[in-house]
């Protein structure tokens, strides 16, 4: 299928098609126009004719990732990387594509028009090529409210804030809705006898360790009905935490029940998220699957329960890289969804090791 | 009771003594459990003969005797370490081979004065209960029981614990080992967290004979199938892999000839060799392992890493790998080492140097992680 961006964007939203007949499409499609993928695969002798091998994640940073159809992206993301590591690079081809997919998977696990999103993301916002901040940002711009917005970083939350935004009601949510439909501007009176309003919730995302920053900075406790979205970022800035401990503190710190702490997982390589409703797991949109994998064969998909690394298929990233293995130690559950347990480190495979054994 | 230097002598000679009775295949017992071994495929007969011959060079009454000495001389009374009226308990959680720190714990426990407990390892259930017998006879109160399942193991509540596993792992095995009374409430735990080696090569190295390098950084890397903590996983040196593949490449070729690997390479390997080849990486096999200049795959098993550096590197890395080095190699005699090697890692005293033709055949008393394990068993 060599088709028009447009065309590919009705097909992998499409869900009438199952994910495996899709992933199939654009696993042919990437061996065709794809370089270094059809380098790998043709490497990789006595490959089972139905497994999409993953590539390591490590080709964004190491090749020049770009389908052979492809002349200018029209956005490029970047990792995030500490003084002399080397970044990745995503080179987005179809922006629309992008957003769609951050939108879309968004909306799978929320109502948009619940929330009014508030972002503090200090480390990221210097970065403009965060794929996190683009994110964000077209999802605040998705919100015709107007309130939802990034947090100055020199003024990060205060109480004032919070009292106009848990006050704004639904009557702007309703006839934002409405407007979407209609083509009204929101913001009209509502009708007498229209839906009672509805205070909006917040939803603050930000990554891990600017959160607890911002609770050591002596935040206020937020709504009971806010929600908290922690996007990762531990890693880059080192701090042990586990994901038990970080959710106590901001659960503690913005006075909201633990239920209430949620995560997204995703990367600058991937076109896609995952979300963490508070459940403590992450689930993905149809046109993205994660299986975890055997670390010592990657071709191996390891049973639920056992870890291992975390694979990705994201079939948003049809232009890039859609099939490649990740870093991240991860377990997959029996009910679909999936942990993020930190990193993976490959040593521990080496040597002699008691409980290994 | 303190152990007098009589005392120590005695139990030398016995140590000693079976361990001449098993390499000397008494009963049988070497013949058998080397063939089990090697037909159940658990280590290549090649590598079995390897670690039997350098068990025989190696483990001398001497070689003992110094070994006491060194860690008296360390001690700060400046005194034999006295022991208590009972005997310590040990118990060695054995993982992976025998020939390295395997050997060594149950040697150390012996020397020590310590009852042997032990669970053997599964990969090497044979070759370490042939020579617990033999030492059995020789040493009957010290040589109290051992099993490849812990939960065949006596209920001894051991008051010292030695096993390999990862920093993570040591609260779990504690629990383990405290559940099923293996151990007392207050025994002190002594995990070896070291994954590998590293080896410096400076320009000069490369000048004197670069066949025997080769050979001997063949023999680190390829010995024991690459698997323990001496093996050598990443190599800084002044010359590049593209300088140095052609030699390294010869060399390999000649130990996999004479010790052919128990295994092609694994599925992972081949994975990552895919991966390096398809981006235009860097990569040689040697035997059944990879050798790259990919930095991002250091530790990975099965692929060493080979960085073109300085001294300055090597310390970086030491820091980096912390817990998980071993040692650092170097292209020296023991005699020379000290003097090439002066000021190298001299912040980094947790790591040891060593010669690189010692990294699979080193002397009994060597320092799994850096520490005398004979010191630690003395230690009160």
């Amino acid at each position: 299928m060599n088709q028009s961006y447009t065309t590919w964007r009705n097909y992998l939203f499409n869900t009438d098609i199952p994910f495996d007949d899709k992933a199939r499409t654009v696993y042919r499609h990437q061996l065709e126009h794809q370089p270094v993928y059809r380098r790998f695969c043709d490497d990789m002798n006595g490959l089972d004719e139905n497994a999409i091998p993953l590539i390591p994640v490590q080709v964004f940073r190491d090749a020049v990732v770009r389908a052979d159809y492809m002349e200018t992206p029209q956005a490029v993301f970047r990792s995030s990387g500490t003084t002399g590591m080397k970044q990745s690079t995503h080179e987005i081809a179809d922006l629309r594509l992008y957003y769609e997919s951050c939108y879309r998977g968004f909306s799978q696990f929320y109502d948009p028009h619940e929330f009014v999103l508030l972002a503090w993301l200090p480390g990221y916002r210097d970065n403009p090529e965060s794929s996190l901040v683009a994110m964000i940002d077209h999802l605040i711009h998705r919100d015709g409210t107007g309130q939802s917005r990034f947090l100055p970083l020199d003024q990060p939350l205060a109480g004032a804030d919070l009292t106009t935004l848990s006050n704004l009601n639904t009557v702007m949510y309703l006839n934002t809705r409405r407007h979407r439909r209609s083509g009204r501007m929101p913001g009209a009176t509502e009708k007498p006898g229209a839906t009672p309003a509805k205070k909006r919730r917040i939803m603050l995302f930000g990554a891990a360790f600017g959160l607890l920053d911002m609770i050591d900075a002596g935040a206020p406790k937020l709504p009971e009905d806010a929600v908290i979205v922690e996007t990762g970022g531990m890693k880059t800035h080192r701090r042990e935490l586990s994901k038990e401990e970080l959710r106590k503190r901001l659960s503690d710190g913005f006075g909201l029940p633990p239920e209430s702490i949620h995560s997204e997982y995703g990367m600058a390589e991937m076109c896609s998220q995952a979300w963490d409703t508070g459940k403590g797991s992450f689930e993905c949109p149809p046109w993205l699957q994660i299986t975890v994998r055997n670390p010592e064969n990657p071709l191996q998909v390891q049973p639920d329960g056992e870890e291992g690394l975390i694979g990705i298929m994201d079939l948003a990233n049809v232009h890039s890289l859609a099939f490649f293995l990740t870093q991240d130690r991860g377990v997959a559950l029996p009910d679909g969804s999936f942990r993020v347990l930190g990193r993976w480190d490959h040593a521990e495979l080496r040597g002699c090791n008691f409980l290994v054994e | 009771m303190s152990a007098s230097p009589d005392q120590i002598s005695e139990r030398i000679a016995r140590i000693c003594d079976g361990v001449d009775a098993w390499l000397n295949n008494e009963d049988g017992i070497l013949d058998i459990t080397v063939d089990r071994t090697a037909t159940e495929g658990l280590f290549p007969r090649h590598d079995v003969m390897h670690m039997l011959k350098q068990v025989s060079i190696t483990l001398t009454p001497q070689a003992l005797q110094d070994w006491v000495d060194r860690v008296d001389r360390g001690t700060s009374a400046g005194t034999m370490p006295s022991l208590t009226s009972q005997m310590p308990r040990v118990l060695c959680l054995h993982a992976g081979n025998l020939p390295l720190v395997g050997l060594q714990d149950i040697i150390a426990t012996l020397l020590s004065g310590a009852v042997y407990y032990g669970k053997l390892s599964r990969r090497d259930p044979w070759l370490a209960d042939g020579l617990l017998r033999l030492l059995r006879k020789r040493l009957p109160d010290q040589l109290g029981g051992w099993a490849s399942r812990l939960e065949e193991l006596e209920k001894v509540g051991a008051e010292k614990v030695l096993f390999a596993g990862a920093e993570s792992s040591v609260e779990e095995v504690k629990q383990r080992i405290h559940e099923l009374g293996l151990a007392s409430d207050q025994a002190h735990f002594l995990p070896r967290t070291a994954r590998f080696s590293m080896a410096w090569l400076d320009e000069e190295d490369f000048q004197s004979d670069s066949v025997r390098l080769s050979k001997h950084l063949i023999e680190a890397m390829l010995r024991y199938e690459g698997r323990g903590c001496r093996s050598l996983a990443v190599v800084v040196a002044r010359r590049s892999l593209s300088e140095v593949a052609g030699s390294l490449a010869d060399a390999a070729e000649v130990f996999v000839r004479r010790n052919r690997p128990s295994h092609y390479r694994k599925p992972g390997v081949s994975y990552w060799r895919s991966y390096l080849r398809s981006t235009g990486k860097e990569v040689y096999d040697i035997g059944s392992q990879i050798i790259t200049d990919d930095h991002d795959l250091m530790g990975t098993e099965d692929v060493i890493c080979w960085l073109t550096g300085n001294r300055e590197d090597v310390v970086r890395l030491a820091r980096q790998f912390g817990p998980q080095l071993q040692q650092v190699y170097m292209y020296a005699g023991r005699e020379t080492l000290s003097r090439k090697g002066a000021g190298l890692l001299s912040d980094v005293p947790e790591i040891r140097l060593e010669p690189l033709s010692e990294a699979q055949s080193p002397p009994i008393g060597w320092q799994p992680d850096g520490i005398d394990v004979l010191a630690w068993l003395w230690d009160p």
